[in-house]
């Protein structure tokens, strides 16, 4: 897909241009501001924004701003690790279970199903419990609440490209399997998978941002949204601010890449994009 | 050709149209209880709540597993127990499903 067509797409350009100005700022600005993420300061404790603390500070006199960007990149880092390792194993098993069927696929898909009757909350609940609280297990559950949607999703365009022409032709040809499947298979069946990759993220931060918000993801002081909104719910009648920027932080982030997700969608599928116009 | 069989108004519309029409938003009932359940952890434990939400946080906090588990299995039964009712509803709305 050319950078060109999808600044063409009115929505794929939107939300591209929200995310990678979001990725800026979480970037670098910790690094151009000037108060610290864990920077105490008791004679500022909580004040309402102004001109050197534009979000405000919260309980313990720290920048909301600066806390804000630190917990948005830990949150966003989190959330694309969690679909990345998903995609890596679901793609893997989508492939091979959408291409040899058979019992290896029906075994591939029962398990699917059985991650898929799951609440995603009540699943990611479970994995923290297991394997103890902290940013990897985080992770970890955003992985294993992905892991079967990128495999269905795989599997399912696995099947229907099965029977193209150039899949036959890779076979005649010889290729061994897994290079058919990666090399000559992914490639075509790759624009659905992005879709849901960037709706993926948006929703890998709200996972991150509901374990963290009641205690079993990340732990304070280390911000992340979650931890920050937990925070500013606690005092929100004294500091309204704390929850309210985050909160329309993390809003106007996952809004971006849900609009980069439909124009990804409307591109990947222009049978769709008469609606658009 | 409903209307040339003589039925009311009300009867055509009940009968041909909503019938037909209901099955898709059930269906998207159906989807929409896993997010459901899985936002009503995070809503119980906001508004204090005494639910299946809360239990399973408080026992997660206190390395409950037990509880944990009975919570996680409660939330998939909950889940199958809805799919299969929209299912059976489903099928009595539109019979050729049932093959």
């Amino acid at each position: 897909m050319k950078l060109k067509t999808l600044m063409q797409n009115r929505a794929a350009f939107a939300g591209s241009t929200i995310t990678v100005l979001f990725l800026v700022i979480i970037t670098i600005g910790p690094i151009i501001s000037p108060w610290g993420s864990g920077a105490f300061d008791f004679t500022a404790v909580p004040r309402p924004p102004s001109w050197s603390h534009p979000f405000g500070t919260d309980s313990l006199g720290r920048d909301v701003l600066a806390r804000v960007m630190e917990g948005a990149r830990i949150s966003l880092m989190i959330s694309v690790s969690g679909v990345l390792a998903a995609m890596c194993i679901g793609i893997t098993a989508g492939l091979f279970a959408g291409y040899l069927g058979g019992w290896f696929g029906a075994i591939v898909m029962r398990i699917v199903d059985l991650f898929f009757a799951l609440p995603a909350f009540v699943l990611a609940l479970f994995v923290m419990v297991a394997l103890g609280f902290g940013v990897m297990n985080v992770a970890l559950a955003i992985m294993l609440v992905y892991l079967p949607i990128f495999a269905r999703i795989t599997r399912n365009t696995t099947e229907i490209v099965r029977g193209d022409a150039y899949v036959h032709a890779a076979q005649v040809m010889g290729q061994s399997t897994p290079r058919l499947l990666f090399r000559e298979s992914l490639p075509n069946i790759s624009a659905p998978i992005l879709v849901q990759a960037s709706i993926a993220v948006a929703f890998g931060i709200v996972i991150e941002g509901g374990l963290s918000f009641i205690g079993l993801g990340v732990q304070p002081p280390a911000p992340s949204l979650g931890v920050i909104m937990a925070d500013g719910q606690e005092y929100f009648r004294r500091a309204p601010w704390v929850l309210t920027t985050t909160g329309l932080t993390k809003t106007t982030a996952l809004l971006a890449l849900n609009i980069l997700g439909d124009g990804l969608r409307d591109l990947a599928d222009p049978r769709l994009k008469a609606r658009d116009a | 050709m409903a209307k040339s069989l003589g039925h009311s108004g009300r009867f055509r519309f009940l009968h041909h149209v909503f019938r037909n029409l209901v099955i898709p938003f059930i269906v998207v009932v159906g989807l929409q209880i896993r997010y459901l359940l899985g936002g009503v952890v995070i809503i119980e434990r906001i508004f204090g709540v005494n639910g299946g939400g809360s239990l399973m946080v408080e026992a997660a906090f206190a390395r409950d597993y037990f509880v944990v588990q009975a919570c996680a299995v409660m939330f998939l039964a909950i889940v199958l127990g809805v799919k299969y009712v929209i299912d059976l509803i489903c099928t009595a709305l539109d019979p050729r499903r049932a093959r």
